[in-house]
């Protein structure tokens, strides 16, 4: 038998599906700090369709800074709450400085590949003008990947536009 | 040293025989990204989110056990520079033997097991292997446009971690020679038949586990010389008094994720 040689292949995505709830959503995992730590911040939100109708339940997100790791599910109005630390900048070994910041994945039903995309923090203007990865962002498409002031202190809004009006700048490996 | 390029197989994100991605799917081209961009963030303290041992039988989560074909699914993790994927955890969920999950969002009414969950945990050792104890999930009937039926063949779940936030990766493990591939639309959706082979569990014969015999204490229920059942057996009524039998059918599943940069690229302030 001929030894025919073929390139490797990175496992190819599948979507998660509408029923990962009882295996995916632990306990306490939409949290990274409590609400008293002095360097926590609620988000909430929600991930529109195309139609701009927030999808409940069948998608989850996570956000990943430093060892932060939080997931959370939208709940059935819709809605995600989740609790974080806001990170500190970081330096690249080309001495650019990132802005403090949360990546942030996207799964769920319809979703055959995760999606991924930034958090930058509204009242980080100076940093973010700074950022690289905004930098490559059209300027007209960079709001979408900033935070919006909540109605409390140390509270934000991070709407996720799938596609359409406004629809969030999503980022993949080049 | 050069490494052969490893080709990317994943399904489009725009899948017209999978209806609700026709509103869900970006519009707009993503913005590209060196892949060391992502190199910064590593993979989560997983103190929260790490497994413990057990967690990797769903078959012992309940007082007595699932039924079902028991099977072990197992494999290695490696990254794109062809290394182990090393103490990284791995998740994985399912639908029972009966094709139902517990999930409450499962609609089909097909019948639960009360000693099976079909949830797993478990890390990855030292050298990128895993394996899990489970059975093997039943196909179920499925929409994938309203009011056209469909099978979805029998899959399990996996979610991996890997060196990063560029390797993380949910996908779906399938089984060699299941008839019902060609009817799945998740997994018929990869154009390219080496990709969909990528995703199959391989039969693995050495890894399986047969465990007949004797329970500790009994005598063999055959007759060694004659092969027959011995008299002891059949006065029994019930046959040889219960115990856990391992007997397990393996499945080969290897997984390949992307980055893993060798070196680190940043540095925090």
């Amino acid at each position: 038998m001929s030894a025919k040689k073929h390139a490797a292949i990175f496992t190819p995505s599948q979507t998660s599906g509408p029923l990962f709830g009882f295996s995916l959503m632990q306990e306490g995992a939409e949290a990274t700090r409590t609400a008293e730590d002095s360097d926590a911040w609620q988000v909430e939100g929600q991930v529109m369709d195309g139609a701009g109708v927030p999808i409940a339940a069948e998608v989850f997100l996570e956000f990943w800074a430093g060892t932060q790791f939080a997931r959370v599910r939208t709940k059935p109005d819709g809605v995600f709450r989740v609790v974080i630390g806001k990170p500190q900048p970081i330096q690249r070994r080309d001495g650019r400085v990132f802005a403090p910041h949360f990546n942030v994945a996207i799964f769920g039903r319809g979703l055959t590949k995760h999606l991924v995309t930034r958090m930058y923090f509204p009242d980080e203007t100076a940093a973010n003008d700074g950022d690289p990865i905004l930098e490559r962002v059209q300027p007209e498409r960079r709001h979408t990947l900033v935070a919006r002031p909540g109605n409390e202190t140390r509270h934000l809004r991070f709407d996720v536009h799938l596609q359409g009006n406004g629809e969030t700048v999503f980022f993949e490996l080049a | 040293m050069t490494t052969p390029p490893i080709e990317s197989h994943d399904p489009p994100r725009l899948d017209p025989g999978y209806q609700v991605t026709k509103l869900r799917a970006p519009v707009q081209p993503p913005v590209g990204l060196p892949e060391d961009w992502f190199e910064d963030i590593q993979g989560p303290a997983f103190g929260r989110f790490g497994a413990k041992p057990g967690d990797e039988d769903l078959t012992a989560q309940h007082p007595a056990e699932p039924v079902g074909e028991r099977v072990i699914l197992f494999g290695r993790v490696t990254d794109g520079h062809g290394r182990p994927v090393r103490n990284s955890l791995i998740e994985v969920w399912q639908a029972n033997a009966a094709g139902r999950y517990v999930d409450p969002v499962d609609l089909w009414g097909l019948p639960l097991d009360p000693n099976f969950t079909g949830a797993g945990r478990c890390m990855t050792d030292a050298d990128g292997n895993y394996r899990f104890v489970t059975v093997r999930p039943g196909p179920y009937p499925t929409f994938y446009i309203p009011g056209q039926k469909a099978w979805r063949a029998a899959h399990v779940h996996f979610s991996l971690f890997g060196p990063g936030f560029g390797s993380r990766l949910i996908t779906q493990m399938y089984f060699e020679g299941d008839p019902m591939l060609m009817q799945d639309q998740m997994l018929m959706a990869i154009p390219d038949q080496r990709g969909r082979d990528s995703l199959l569990g391989r039969f693995d014969a050495a890894a399986s586990v047969i465990d007949i015999g004797a329970a500790p204490g009994e005598k063999n229920p055959f007759d060694a010389a004659t092969g027959r059942i011995t008299q002891q057996v059949i006065n029994q009524s019930g046959g040889p008094k219960a115990r856990r039998n391992q007997s397990a059918v393996a499945y080969r599943f290897d997984i390949i994720l992307h980055g893993g940069s060798p070196t680190p690229m940043e540095n925090r302030t």
